[in-house]
């Protein structure tokens, strides 16, 4: 059964990517891991790190160099600080900690939130670390979520991920399980992506512990969408789908927890998909924790004049700037479309896509009221609209005015 | 530069352009069997009203709202005009036309309430011309009686000679159309150009369903009242199974049903909007109809729910998700 929620847009086509593998990348110049404002340096400021190798402390959270090169310490860029790895051809590998040893079932949440930890396990839906997300988990939850869908039409990389890392996907959502003390894990992806949901149930063969659902093709997909989906229950404002007892997670959290406890690697590298109309060469990625955007469009063959990279979806995303962030997953190099602005007809269809109810159309009269409480930004209204009207940007024009006064 | 640029970076290929298209095609049905049954002199009533909306409709656009360029066209007038044609008498003088475009292109353009139209631009035209030129606009003549493409006005002898009641009439009189409801359905009785095309309006909103130009859910419920009225309130002079198919299939109930329900502007956007505002306009079609005599008081009903379109959106307003009741 396709599983249906209120709103979102179908998207224009579907990625082609979906074919090819995962290329795996261990060569970058250079990779700039975030740092909070009371991150501290461990390794030595312009010592050589191998990759493994410990370098600092963010959040409680040790962080390791993803490449081997110099440590340059904590930089400043744009607005936000980063530790620094410069590589120039050196090379080496380092595991700090010795694999996981005990079975599963041995585990209790304690041991698995101090692995996620120490291995500094990040979960890629919202870029947290995943150990804070675990800490006092056991009890609180009833189901975990693999949630399988890509945040964009053109993204590939949880297809890809379902297929390739089956086997440690599935050993995640079990250490997952063991943490959370949830009783099912459900995997939810797009419904026309069968091979991902039959790869994983070659592993996840056991009918009480793990289910699968298929949502229907529609985008924007969240939190939200998922509980209405799968759940029938509506989150209410500023609720997330944890207080209301269901773990959300992306495959690559699960697949590095798994990974990084098997072979007691920390979690250094990130599986993303690179793709859109202005890049020569759209792959399906795994790079280095931190990889700077420079060296991804190399990798990819550059990116055409005008082309710009886009995280994570072509509706609502931001443009990229700098380095990989750890909740990106998808990147798209795309060029702002411009559609050409005639009247409203009335046509309703951004009101029909809004996920959460809303009357976009509403802004053109400046009613704004449950707009400006409501709204989630997600783009799909403008996306939709046959007219041309830059409708989130009227908005959030209008809702920032009116905050202003 | 790089501040403008925001998301969403992609947006659909359809374009408000293309829905002129599609209504143009989803008239073709309707336009084809008019001119199989009443000839040549449709599709130059029909031209005359097209081109000149579109004319007039750019002018305005042009000078009035100076516009910009990509802006200014639009065929949704020439389907307006078109619409306009179909509910008058293929009897009607070349002027007639003309005048409809002119006030096609004025109801286009009036703007209030939140941005939206007040009246339906060719419903306002028919409502204005019937209450104008009533001898004019209820000139009925038989199917298959071809008049001149050409004659600006038609020789009132000639048109007494093909002169016949039209369903509408019948009942008004008290009495009914007694050729039968298939007639009536196909399109053999009498009437407007547009209007007695029963079947092929069913083709029209098929194809718009299936374009997602129209929602079928208000068409419904603007006929079903209608139809349940009739079976409740039965003619002495017919069967009441009889009279209340002939009742829906004659004038323009299902035309307005089609075709004015389903124009965006004019009716609620939200869904449960658009049934409340189809079920109001079919209950109150044949209140009038009961009540006023013989005449096509539907136009009349549609302007009016035209009105109270923006208050019957405000009410039926979806609950956002997420958001408590306020108790």
């Amino acid at each position: 059964m396709i599983l249906d929620f209120p709103g979102g847009v179908r998207p224009l086509s579907r990625t082609k990517l979906g074919k090819s593998n995962i290329e795996y990348i261990s060569a970058c110049s250079a990779v700039c891991i975030k740092a909070d404002e009371g991150a501290k340096t461990v390794a030595a400021i312009g010592s050589r790190v191998l990759r493994g190798s410990l370098i600092g402390e963010s959040g409680g959270t040790p962080v390791y160099a993803s490449v081997a090169g110099v440590f340059r310490g904590i930089m400043e860029l744009e607005d936000n600080r980063y530790f620094v790895v410069m590589n120039s051809g050196e090379d080496g590998e380092e595991a700090v900690y010795s694999p996981e040893s005990r079975a599963i079932t041995e585990l209790n949440c304690a041991d698995i939130c101090e692995s996620a930890r120490r291995l500094s396990v990040v979960e890629t839906r919202s870029g947290a670390p995943l150990w804070k997300m675990l800490e006092n988990a056991n009890g609180k939850f009833r189901r975990l979520v693999i949630d399988c869908t890509e945040t964009d039409a053109s993204g590939a990389i949880n297809y890809r991920l379902c297929i390739e890392q089956a086997k440690a996907l599935v050993g995640g959502a079990k250490l997952l399980l063991q943490a959370t003390g949830a009783l099912k894990c459900v995997f939810a992806a797009e419904h026309y992506r069968n091979a991902a949901l039959e790869s994983i149930l070659k592993y996840a063969n056991d009918e009480k512990l793990f289910a699968i659902a298929q949502l229907d093709e529609k985008y924007p997909y969240g939190d939200r969408a998922i509980m209405e989906a799968l759940y029938l229950t509506t989150l209410d404002k500023n609720e997330t789908a944890f207080d209301r007892g269901i773990f959300i997670v992306s495959p690559e959290t699960a697949v590095a927890l798994y990974n990084s406890m098997a072979q007691g690697m920390p979690m250094l590298d990130r599986y993303i998909t690179v793709c859109g109309d202005e890049i020569a060469q759209g792959k399906n990625l795994c790079v280095p924790r931190g990889i700077t955007l420079h060296d991804i469009s190399v990798i990819c063959g550059g990116i055409k004049k005008g082309g710009r990279l886009i995280e994570n979806s072509l509706l609502s995303g931001k443009l990229a700037s700098g380095a990989l962030s750890d909740c990106t997953r998808t990147l798209i190099a795309a060029k702002k479309q411009t559609k050409a602005r005639t009247e409203c007809i009335s046509c309703g269809k951004c009101a029909d896509a809004c996920p959460i109810r809303l009357m976009p159309l509403n802004v053109l009269a400046g009613d704004i009221d449950d707009l400006r409480d409501n709204c989630i930004y997600c783009g799909a209204c403008e996306f939709i609209c046959p007219s041309g009207i830059p409708l989130l940007k009227l908005i959030k024009k209008r809702c920032n005015a009116e905050a202003e006064q | 530069m790089t501040k403008n640029i925001s998301a969403p970076y992609i947006h659909t290929d359809k374009t408000a352009l293309a829905k002129g298209g599609e209504w143009l095609v989803a008239l073709a049905p309707v336009l084809v069997w008019s001119i199989f049954a009443f000839g040549a002199r449709v599709i130059t009533l029909c031209l005359i009203a097209a081109l000149l909306s579109i004319a007039l409709d750019y002018t305005v656009k042009r000078f009035v709202f100076k516009a910009k360029p990509f802006a200014r066209i639009d065929i949704m007038a020439a389907v307006y005009g078109i619409l306009s044609v179909f509910s008058m008498p293929v009897t009607a003088p070349l002027w007639i036309p003309i005048i409809s475009a002119v006030l096609v292109v004025i109801a286009k353009n009036i703007r209030v309430f939140r941005a939206k139209r007040l009246f339906n631009p060719f419903v306002f035209s028919a409502a204005v011309l019937n209450l104008c030129f009533p001898a004019k606009m209820t000139a009925f003549t038989r199917p298959f009686a071809y008049f001149s493409p050409f004659s600006f006005s038609i020789d009132e002898r000639l048109i007494d000679g093909y002169r016949v009641i039209s369903p509408l009439q019948y009942m008004a009189d008290g009495s009914v159309y007694e050729d039968g409801v298939l007639a009536q359905l196909y399109g053999y009785a009498s009437g407007n150009l547009g209007e007695i095309a029963v079947a092929a309006t069913a083709l029209s909103l098929i194809w718009l369903c299936i374009r997602r130009e129209a929602d079928w859910k208000g068409t419904l419920a603007m006929l079903v009242p209608v139809l349940l009225l009739a079976l409740v309130f039965p003619s002495d002079d017919a069967e009441s199974n009889y009279y209340a198919f002939s009742v829906i299939l004659s004038g323009a109930i299902v035309f307005l049903s089609v075709f004015a329900v389903n124009e965006s502007h004019t009716v609620p956007v939200t869904k449960l909007g658009k049934i409340i505002f189809g079920a109001a306009c079919g209950v109150l079609i044949f209140v009038t109809r009961k009540i006023g005599n013989g005449y096509e008081w539907g136009y009349f009903v549609v302007l009016l729910m035209n009105i109270a379109s923006p208050f019957i959106e405000k009410f039926t307003k979806p609950r956002v998700l997420g958001v408590k009741k306020e108790k």
